[in-house]
């Protein structure tokens, strides 16, 4: 798939995601955490495919998700940036295993999400507004990240919307 | 992680990172320091909730279809057993009737001036979180209903006003609801029995004084004490879940449970405190 064209599916994806994680998967999920799936899709799209769609995909996911919830317009749209960004700067640069190592990674960048969340708040919320972030549900949201990273990361590669080789990006 | 990345090289990508940081934290200033509506997130928030009304909506469709069988069974069953309480209901109306018009009479008698009428905008819930760093629900009426920010949201749970949050963001055609167990919102409470009050913040009750601890006891129900005036008086919150205090503490802090179900939560009445019905 062309890199333009993987792009904007990705995008159509993840708008979709969190469209989905705000209604259906909120009413359906067994417990009361919802895996951040459009996270998940981020980080595996700067990861393979560069800090440029990482970072774009994090910023139009981060907004998406702050139009739609009571949290500060850019707060999202920041820390899924620097998400995105971050996970791009792994391209080339780590084995995709098909199990161990998207998991590992998930659980990682839910960690980095949840720093930078908590940093973000501290600098630039009025006192009184920061959200609680390293709650029980956080870490819940972490190990659940993790366990459907495979699944989407499986997904990601036989649609074609990352690199399908073991190398990322080569 | 960044060893072996030159700037040269992916200079495109760090100038795109400068934008995108750049245009978050303009956004996040403007509206976390003003009090000027963020008309981006407006059409952002009308946008969305379109999408979030369709899927629901066929969600709702599809159960319903499933379940019409069943529910053709209940219906007959039901119908009987509603014309009874028909019935019933009759007779307490006109004792309600008859008692209204006798504390009217009363309170004319006494001087009480006259209560203003809050005005209830029905609204159903079309979105729920979408993280889990904040609490937040989309619901599927706006500014073209009359609702405005800061109006208080409640749903009747087995019958009784429930304060489910505030409206903290509107749109034309939807808004967002930021609930009770959000952390950052702030409810003045009181409790029922007792009168002890005290202030709601994330489902804990602070602020209570330490003669309190002698008297109340869990289950212990605390509604709205209407103080400030942002949220109407005796609107049920939840129900006392634990008592703790450290001993240089001069007060209690009360654990709650919420009546509201927030994750089952279908529809909702924001009050209009300004208007009469």
């Amino acid at each position: 798939m062309k890199t333009k064209e993987a792009f904007f599916i990705s995008l159509l994806v993840v708008f979709v995601l969190v469209i989905l994680q705000s209604t259906l998967f909120y009413y359906v999920f067994p417990v009361k955490v919802i895996p951040d799936f459009a996270l998940i899709v981020v980080a595996f799209c700067g990861a393979r495919r560069g800090m440029q769609d990482g970072q774009l995909l994090g910023f139009f996911n981060g907004l998406a998700e702050d139009f739609i919830t009571a949290s500060f317009p850019g707060f999202n749209a920041l820390v899924k940036t620097l998400i995105g960004f971050l996970a791009g700067t792994i391209k080339n640069k780590m084995l995709f295993d098909p199990v161990i190592f998207p998991s590992l990674f998930i659980f990682f960048v839910t960690f980095i999400k949840g720093i930078l969340a908590a940093v973000i708040a501290y600098l630039f919320f009025p006192e009184g507004y920061y959200p609680a972030v390293f709650s029980g549900s956080f870490f819940l949201e972490m190990v659940l990240n993790a366990l459907i990273a495979p699944i989407v990361y499986l997904i990601l590669k036989k649609t074609h919307l990352i690199p399908g080789d073991i190398w990322g990006g080569k | 992680m960044f060893k072996g990345i030159s700037f040269q090289k992916h200079k495109k990508d760090f100038i795109t990172l400068f934008v995108l940081v750049s245009l978050s934290i303009g956004m996040l200033v403007y509206t976390a320091f003003s009090d000027i509506s963020f008309r981006p997130k407006q059409a952002g928030l009308d946008f969305f909730s379109l999408f979030q009304r369709g899927i629901v909506g066929t969600g709702k469709f599809f159960s319903q279809t499933l379940n019409s069988i069943s529910e053709l069974r209940n219906l007959k069953k039901e119908y009987d057993s509603l014309l009874e309480d028909y019935a019933e209901y009759q007779q307490m109306k006109q004792d309600y009737d008859h008692l209204a018009q006798e504390n009217s009479l009363l309170k004319d008698q006494l001087g009480y001036m006259k209560e203003e009428g809050i005005a209830k905008i029905p609204a159903k819930v079309i979105g729920g979180n979408t993280g889990n760093f904040f609490r937040s629900m989309v619901i599927n009426q706006g500014s073209n209903k009359g609702i405005k920010k800061d109006m208080p949201v409640i749903a009747y749970v087995d019958g009784y006003q429930s304060l489910v949050g505030k409206v903290m963001e509107v749109s034309a055609y939807s808004a967002v609801v930021k609930p009770i167990t959000d952390s950052s919102l702030y409810v003045p409470a009181v409790l029922q029995k007792y009168r002890y009050r005290g202030l709601v913040n994330g489902l804990v009750m602070d602020f209570v004084s330490r003669e309190a601890s002698s008297r109340i006891g869990y289950g212990d129900l605390v509604v709205t004490s209407g103080f400030n005036g942002s949220y109407p008086e005796n609107i049920y919150i939840g129900k006392v879940k634990s008592i703790s205090s450290k001993e240089y503490e001069t007060s209690l802090r009360l654990e709650i449970e919420p009546f509201v179900d927030f994750f089952r939560l279908e529809y909702v009445f924001v009050l209009d405190q300004g208007r009469s019905e």
